[in-house]
């Protein structure tokens, strides 16, 4: 095989490894960011954790539109804090595992 | 309140589901920290795995399914009918019924335990290649019902789920009547539409929300994919020839050979 198809065709193999990588990732990462709390569930994102102490309502409406009463807003604060925060960098250093790794297929497999 | 997880292993000629029950235990154990109970046709040796195991000699009426392994298939006794007495034989008030395909990597379905809803189901389902078309588990056919997931099945003791389990026996006992009127091409009976059809139904024939959503998503490789490595809650999968690791994610990996050499 031509040296230049065979470059080309093990770094394709690399870009789709490192695209299903980050997909991996991503997805780990959403997973993350829900909450269980109160029965209900919740996801984590900036613009919600910020609302929560703001709005004076202690009914959330969960991922699945049920109405929830949270009693301690301020450890309901917490718990989602840490957790997109958990999350958040946890995908930062994961993601810089695979930017960090050899470029090749097994180099990404390998973190 | 008893809680606990629900599997069901029927061994065929080639493929050992109690091995994989055993590791799905194992990891329920790890992970979710509950006991598992089996329903079985096989002698299992009472090695504390398993909080009770359920002998089931009832005469079943067996079919055949292509298990396959990459691109190698074989056509193998498939002991499928079980699962509608799920709701009669659990021993668990609060039962999570899971295949034992299901690698547990995570502690997501504790939470099943902590929410009110009565009865929850994956609706969607997320390969984890790139190449798949997410569709074709969207309905149970082409100008049918929506599809809901029997491999993964939480549900509480109560009417409504005594009606449920009662109406999926009734299902199955008519398969054929409820296949063509659902216009299902597949001829083998599969639990996936035996418990859709009864969601439809139970939501008075539309759709509704009378089944609640799981936690977490529910990913999973076909039995065209490989599993090639099984590293604590890391996964590698070989998926049109491209490598794919997890890690903490919990993934149901149909194929079983490739389970099966693993563990």
């Amino acid at each position: 095989m031509d040296q230049r198809l065979k470059t080309a065709l093990e770094y394709a193999d690399y870009v789709t490894t490192f695209k299903n990588q980050k997909r991996v990732l991503q997805e780990t990462y959403n997973k993350d960011c829900v909450v269980y709390y109160c029965g209900g569930q919740f996801t984590a994102t900036r613009e919600f954790i910020t609302s929560i102490l703001a709005v004076k309502c202690d009914i959330f409406v969960d991922n699945n539109l049920t109405p929830i009463e949270v009693l301690d807003k301020e450890d309901f604060y917490n718990v989602l804090s840490k957790a997109f925060t958990d999350a958040t960098e946890k995908y930062h250093n994961e993601y810089q595992k695979i930017v960090k790794s050899q470029r090749t297929v097994q180099g990404i497999i390998d973190v | 309140m008893s809680k606990g997880i629900l599997v069901h292993a029927f061994n065929n000629e080639d493929i050992n589901y109690v091995k994989q029950a055993s590791m799905v235990a194992e990891r329920v154990k790890k992970y979710l920290d509950l006991p598992t109970s089996v329903i079985t046709d096989c002698n299992i040796e009472d090695d504390g795995t398993f909080e009770h195991i359920i002998n089931l000699d009832t005469p079943q009426n067996y079919t055949q399914k292509m298990y396959n392994n990459g691109n190698v298939g074989k056509h193998l006794t498939f002991k499928n009918n079980a699962r509608a007495l799920s709701y009669d034989l659990t021993p668990y008030e609060y039962t999570l019924m899971l295949d034992t395909d299901i690698i547990i990597c995570d502690n997501s379905y504790k939470y099943c335990f902590e929410q009110n809803n009565p009865l929850l189901m994956y609706k969607d389902a997320y390969h984890l290649g790139q190449n798949l078309d997410y569709r074709q588990f969207n309905k149970i056919s082409d100008s049918s019902i929506d599809f809901y997931w029997a491999t993964c099945v939480y549900f509480a003791k109560c009417k409504q789920n005594k009606i449920f389990f009662d109406l999926i026996k009734h299902i199955e006992e008519n398969w054929k009547h409820y296949r063509m009127v659902y216009q299902i091409v597949q001829q083998t009976f599969r639990n996936d539409f035996a418990f859709s059809i009864a969601v439809h139904i139970l939501n008075g024939h539309a759709k509704g929300d009378i089944v609640g959503k799981m936690p977490s998503k529910l990913y999973y490789t076909i039995d065209k994919d490989i599993l090639h490595k099984i590293n604590n809650d890391e996964l590698t999968f070989i998926i049109d020839n491209n490598p794919i690791k997890t890690k903490q994610m919990t993934v149901h990996a149909m194929n079983k050979y490739s389970l099966e050499e693993l563990l």
